[in-house]
């Protein structure tokens, strides 16, 4: 009841501008470190949604910015959000803390899926991932889905033990694979470059990208391995979000795809936005990879 | 004048030197300016880049230390990316020649490229170990660049550092571009002066023209204007065009001024020409005017055949009316007589006459027929002359004086007699003294047998030079006897010329010749001094000479011209003949015409004891008053009433009336050229003093008067 508390709260702030009732507001969340840059997008989807759902009594819409999943996860629980963007990864983070429900596959340039690319230099000696131990590898951050939570679980997986390197000049133990967070996909590609860490791991969308792998490392890198794939954006719902509103969200962001208004009115910012319906295999792949942050989560942090 | 020297050529002089002066001193500034912009290009450039050093050093400084600051968070995380990015960022900083992120051990973690293809070298420049070895910022230059290196640490934890080099070039092109412009600028401004200045130039030199103009337009133009016009003046041309000027400037003032000046000059010269041309008495053209007149009828000749007739009138003895009546007489006489030659003149039709005064009692004129008469000019001039004389030689009343005046013409023809002016008035002068000669109050055609006489009287004149020195003039003496005794009583000397071509020649003519040429001066005196020498010769030679008088004849130049009284007291002395035997003739003419000045001459001599007597009694004007004023102490009764004494009975009483009042008046009684005895016989009858003549005795020679002398008889 607190969130209802702050939403009256917010409300009334609002209140000056017009009689809202919480329950008429639709708030979308994102986790993000750069709102300004997000905001448009966001607004310009969220109006599109809102514009339709006055049916089910939403009138206004609202986005709500959170620096980490962890706060998001925090929004969530709270009621202060009603809709979440992640990626998949991050939304089975804020599914284990927050109970928040999938709702929709999300597909940008007709992709919905990717997987992880694990490569070292051509002249590193390694050949496989098997090969890790007593190695140093280089992820993302915490909360990435392609060059975090797959690679260490496929790592777990196979039985391998993460250490933590202090700095990437740091060493494992001989039994261990020392890891380090390389913050961009830049940092891991340069990093196993310039034989700082041994192996770097990248969705295969951001290998592909040279800025993020230069075309001149590229050329000196091998691929190890390449993981299965697994979903790459779901939205999110809070878990106590009114059903019938749930519904026509749904209805409305399926509606994206076939409808010509909306992509011109997103297409300012996200052209090729589609929503696709979760089906029993994404459920499964999700539910493979909850439990497998359930595992990283537990077992290396 | 000539034009180049002019005051506008001085003035455009003038101004180009002004102008000459002012580019040289210009030159100059901008010689000084030009050197002063060179210096402040250098001192420029060296402050432009020290400044920009000193610029690089606090840039560096705070670039460095900023670059070190931002990159201690991700140097600790080795966050390559956001280290290339700050690198990069550093870089792309103007003059960033390179910028270095290296770590403890000074090996290259990124360089700002895409690839840090240096990573993990060892930076090996000299400074390298300074730099890994700094604890603090540390600025250094090598090779051209300024390095700028900050440590990166994080608390006491050395993390690495970061260079920064800048290219020093760069500071210098900043420099040279900052220097180029400054040039760019300064030349800019340079020919903005320059342009200024050759503006200024040509303002100066078009203010000049322009002033030349205006100058030429309203000084040079009307001055030059005014001595074109001066010119024109000076050649007589009085009416020449003025500049016209309405405005009250100087140069206005000057051309009124001209213009008066003008008129007041063509007034003077039509003044000064009208007398010039005119006689003053008459009114008559004067000899000037006619002289032109008469040469432009001579000119115009040329082009028209023409005849003319020039007529020269001298009226007799004039002299005589002016010495006996005055000048007052004298001039209305003259003013008579033009009128009168006027009259005549006017009054045929035929003629086109002009009557001029030539001066004195001359006048002449130029007779033309009228267009379309046909008559023989000769026969109309020969007309007019005697109608001329007919007229002239009535009498005339001036002053209660009634005058019979004769006057003699002579007259040349155009184109027989002569082809010139001067030919013309000399011919008729020529005719004119011919007529006189001629008897009187008659006219001449000009014949060259004329001009021979003339020609013979200059060859006569030129003969008489030096005769006495060649023993061709001798002396005779005429004796004079007392008629009542018969005795010898005295001579007349008489001058004889013996010619050695022509031989003897008559007294008369070269007398009259000497007279004119003033050779009687000389001969005169020689005369006196050879006749008083004789007297004395006779005397010491003959006891009969003791009584004996020698009447010499006196010239009236003599009188006029001489100191006669000198010349005979010199000859007295020089001789020691007693005043009293020396008798002096002279004609009734010659006491008329010189008046006074005669009488006191004649007053002093007969104070010394010389007797006067007056020769050709009879013959003149003279009236009976001259004598009573010029004291003489006889009268020669002249040879024209001896030889009619015989037959005239008139001649006879004036004779005797002569004789008569001589004596009446205590003069003594001469007469001459007694040639019959009956002539003699009745002169004594009449109580006559003394006779001569060929029948009482021919002149003769000294020594054959001497031998007479002797014999006692004639």
């Amino acid at each position: 009841m607190a969130g209802r508390v702050a939403g009256l709260w917010i409300a009334m702030i609002c209140g000056l501008a017009g009689a809202v009732e919480p329950h008429e507001v639709l708030v979308l969340g994102r986790v993000s470190t750069d709102p300004q840059a997000q905001y448009e997008p966001l607004k310009a989807l969220l109006d599109y949604v809102v514009e339709r759902m006055g049916d089910v009594g939403i009138r206004e819409g609202r986005i709500l910015m959170a620096g980490d999943a962890q706060q998001m996860a925090s929004y969530l629980r709270r009621g202060r959000v009603d809709w979440v963007s992640e990626t998949a990864g991050g939304a089975m983070l804020l599914q284990r803390r927050a109970d928040a429900q999938a709702l929709l596959l999300s597909e940008r340039n007709g992709i919905s899926r990717y997987h992880t690319i694990y490569f070292a230099r051509a002249d590193s000696g390694l050949a496989s991932i098997d090969d890790l131990r007593g190695r140093r590898i280089a992820f993302q951050f915490r909360t990435s889905t392609s060059a975090y939570l797959i690679p260490a679980i496929e790592l777990l997986d196979r039985g391998m033990t993460l250490e933590i390197l202090t700095s990437p000049t740091d060493h494992p133990s001989a039994s261990s694979v020392g890891y380090v967070f390389a913050r961009s996909e830049l940092n891991i590609a340069t990093w196993v470059h310039k034989r700082l860490v041994d192996v770097g791991v990248l969705s295969n969308l951001d290998w592909a990208d040279s800025q993020r792998v230069p075309d001149e490392f590229r050329s000196d890198f091998v691929i190890l391995r390449q993981s299965p794939d697994f979903p790459r954006g779901v939205e999110m719902v809070r878990e106590d979000l009114a059903p019938a509103v749930r519904d026509r969200l749904r209805e409305v962001l399926l509606g994206v795809a076939v409808d010509p208004g909306a992509q011109a009115t997103l297409g300012r910012f996200d052209r090729s936005l589609r929503f696709v319906a979760l089906d029993a295999r994404t459920r499964l792949e999700l539910d493979v990879l909850r439990a497998g942050v359930e595992r990283v989560v537990t077992e290396i942090e | 004048m000539k034009p180049g020297r002019g005051l506008q050529a001085k003035f455009l002089t003038t101004v180009a030197i002004a102008v000459l002066v002012i580019v040289i001193v210009l030159a100059g500034l901008l010689q000084r300016q030009r050197a002063m912009q060179r210096e402040v290009i250098v001192l420029g450039q060296q402050s432009i880049q020290a400044l920009v050093l000193e610029r690089l050093r606090v840039q560096g400084r705070a670039v460095g230390l900023l670059a070190a600051d931002e990159l201690v968070n991700p140097l600790y995380y080795f966050d390559l990316e956001s280290i290339g990015r700050i690198v990069r960022g550093v870089l792309n900083q103007p003059d960033v020649e390179y910028v270095t992120v290296y770590d403890p051990a000074g090996m290259v973690i990124h360089d700002g490229s895409s690839d840090i293809a240096s990573y993990g070298q060892p930076m090996l420049d000299p400074i390298a170990g300074d730099v890994v070895n700094s604890r603090a910022l540390l600025l250094r230059t090598h090779a051209d660049i300024f390095d700028v290196s900050a440590p990166i640490s994080i608390g006491d934890q050395r993390l690495g550092g970061v260079r920064i080099g800048y290219s020093l070039e760069s500071v210098r092109n900043y420099g040279e571009v900052a220097n180029k412009e400054l040039e760019r600028r300064i030349d800019q401004i340079g020919q903005r002066y320059l342009f200024g200045i050759v503006l200024l130039l040509a303002t100066l030199v078009f203010l000049g023209l322009a002033i030349s103009v205006v100058m030429q337009r309203t000084l040079i133009r009307p001055v030059r204007r005014l001595a074109e016009a001066a010119r024109e003046i000076e050649e007589g041309n009085f009416s020449a065009a003025l500049p016209s000027r309405h405005n009250s400037d100087e140069i206005g003032q000057l051309v009124h001024a001209f213009a008066r000046m003008t008129r007041g000059i063509s007034r003077h010269d039509r003044d000064m020409r009208h007398m010039a041309n005119t006689d003053a008495l008459t009114g008559l053209a004067n000899r000037r005017a006619f002289r032109e007149r008469l040469e432009e009828a001579v000119a115009r000749s040329s082009a028209a055949p023409c005849e003319f007739a020039v007529v020269f009138a001298d009226i007799d003895d004039f002299k005589r009316v002016n010495d006996t009546f005055g000048h007052d007489v004298g001039d209305e006489l003259l003013c008579r007589f033009s009128d009168r030659i006027n009259d005549t003149i006017n009054a045929d039709a035929d003629i086109d006459a002009l009557l001029a005064r030539l001066g004195g009692d001359e006048f002449v004129l130029l007779v033309r027929r009228v267009d379309g008469v046909d008559r023989d000019l000769r026969q109309v001039v020969s007309v007019l002359a005697g109608t001329l004389v007919h007229d002239l030689s009535k009498p005339l009343t001036v002053a209660g004086h009634t005058f019979v005046l004769g006057t003699s013409f002579g007259i040349a023809m155009f184109p027989q007699d002569a082809q010139s002016a001067s030919l013309l008035m000399k011919n008729g002068d020529i005719a004119m003294y011919h007529s006189k000669h001629a008897g009187k109050n008659r006219f001449s055609f000009y014949m060259r047998e004329m001009e021979i006489s003339v020609e013979r009287r200059l060859r006569v004149e030129q003969d008489l030079h030096g005769a006495w020195e060649r023993g061709e003039l001798t002396m005779v003496y005429q004796p004079i006897f007392s008629l009542s005794d018969a005795r010898l009583v005295g001579a007349e000397a008489l001058l004889r010329w013996e010619h050695p071509l022509h031989g003897s020649v008559d007294p008369a003519m070269f007398i009259d010749v000497a007279e004119r040429s003033s050779l009687i001066q000389s001969m005169g005196k020689r005369v006196l001094h050879v006749a008083c020498a004789q007297l004395v010769d006779w005397r010491q030679r003959s006891p009969a000479g003791a009584e004996l008088f020698i009447a010499v004849n006196v010239s009236p130049v003599q009188l006029r011209d001489g100191d006669l009284s000198a010349q005979v007291e010199s000859a007295l002395d020089s001789t020691g003949l007693d005043a009293s035997s020396l008798h002096l003739e002279i004609t009734e003419t010659t006491m008329i015409g010189d008046g006074e000045a005669a009488a006191l001459a004649f007053a002093r001599l007969r104070d010394v004891g010389v007797r006067i007597w007056l020769d050709d009694f009879g013959t003149g004007f003279s009236g009976l008053s001259h004598l009573r004023r010029i004291p003489v102490d006889g009268v020669k009764i002249d040879r024209s009433y001896v030889a009619d004494v015989l037959d005239d009975a008139d001649d006879l009483a004036l004779v005797t009336a002569i004789i008569t009042m001589a004596h009446a008046l205590g003069m003594s009684a001469i007469a001459e050229g007694v040639e019959q005895r009956a002539q003699m016989e009745i002169l004594r009858g009449l109580n006559c003093d003394f006779a001569q003549g060929f029948h009482l005795g021919a002149p003769i020679d000294g020594e054959a008067f001497a031998r007479l002398l002797a014999s006692g008889t004639p």
